[in-house]
């Protein structure tokens, strides 16, 4: 079933053993995009370009309200200026006690940009730019 | 509590302008001497012409965006609408707009309008109308993170 972009969100994960996941609140959009290099193993027998799958990888672009008081905020902003990772899942939770992804990827990831844009008659706006690092966990399972 | 407390206790989660919450707050920041404010048909006047309230900022619904048009009505001149137009801004940009649950970010003056007209005695009404953005922010309370199924039942 299609779902509104509403639902699908940011959230910063917390945690070793039993994971906390806390959204990046404010948030105004995320995009997440997965890819995969493609590795020529053409030859001069084939006319048509033939490919293997090599190694995959993601990237995500979040933009939230600026609130420096946001401690996720702040856990992005110190992934960048620190070079640690954050650990990040992207999608929806269950709604019990112990929230758990149900459908969304999680993953750890490097923070390589954060961009400010302060424009006159507008919320002031934070764009947050993440790199995956190490492999993407789907929810549900890929088989 | 009753149910239709319990509807009107939640109602500005939903929606700001509901419930005569903006209403009530801006006519309480133009309220002076001289003026008077609301529907009465007296000169000088100031009235809330119309209150629009915008889609949501954030996925959350923690940032609003309301667009308010004020009016200046004087039988006298322009340049009375004019003053009062400009003491209407004063008083909505000194000083915090007041609303339960609710942080004012800001008031932006957008788009003023000359609308002065001519009644059907030929007397000149001097109307003019300026619209405002009102940028809103859910208060923040030292309460733990909403989970996912509170965030759904309020929103």
């Amino acid at each position: 079933m299609a779902e509104l972009g509403n639902i699908r969100r940011v959230y910063i994960v917390t945690g070793t053993n039993e994971l906390t996941y806390t959204w990046l609140s404010g948030e105004q959009t995320n995009s997440f995009n997965r890819t995969a290099e493609a590795i020529e193993t053409s030859d001069k027998s084939t006319q048509w370009a033939q490919f293997l799958s090599g190694k995959k990888g993601a990237t995500a672009e979040v933009t939230v309200y600026t609130d420096d008081s946001n401690a996720q905020q702040k856990a992005a902003l110190a992934g960048l200026h620190n070079g640690s990772t954050v650990k990040v899942f992207i999608g929806t939770l269950s709604t019990g006690q112990s929230p758990a992804p149900s459908a969304g990827d999680l993953f750890d990831a490097v923070v390589t940009a954060i961009s400010d844009t302060n424009d006159n008659g507008a919320v002031a706006s934070r764009s947050i730019s993440l790199t995956a690092t190490g492999a993407v966990t789907h929810t549900p399972v890929i088989s | 509590m009753s149910i239709l407390s319990r509807i009107f206790q939640r109602w500005p989660r939903h929606q700001v302008s509901g419930y005569r919450t903006i209403y009530n707050a801006l006519v309480a920041q133009l309220t002076r001497q001289g003026v008077t404010i609301g529907g009465t048909a007296k000169y000088p006047r100031v009235e809330i012409h119309s209150i629009r309230e915008q889609e949501r900022l954030d996925k959350d619904g923690a940032l609003r965006q309301i667009n308010v048009t004020v009016e200046s009505i004087s039988n006298r001149s322009l340049g009375e609408a004019t003053t009062m137009n400009e003491d209407n801004l004063r008083l909505l940009t000194e000083n915090e707009l007041e609303l339960t649950g609710w942080t004012c970010l800001g008031i932006l003056p957008v788009q003023l309008q000359d609308m002065t007209e001519s009644s059907d005695t030929n007397k000149i009404i001097y109307r003019l109308l300026q619209e405002v953005t009102i940028y809103l922010e859910k208060t923040k309370t030292d309460t733990q993170p909403e989970t996912p199924a509170q965030e759904q039942e309020n929103n």
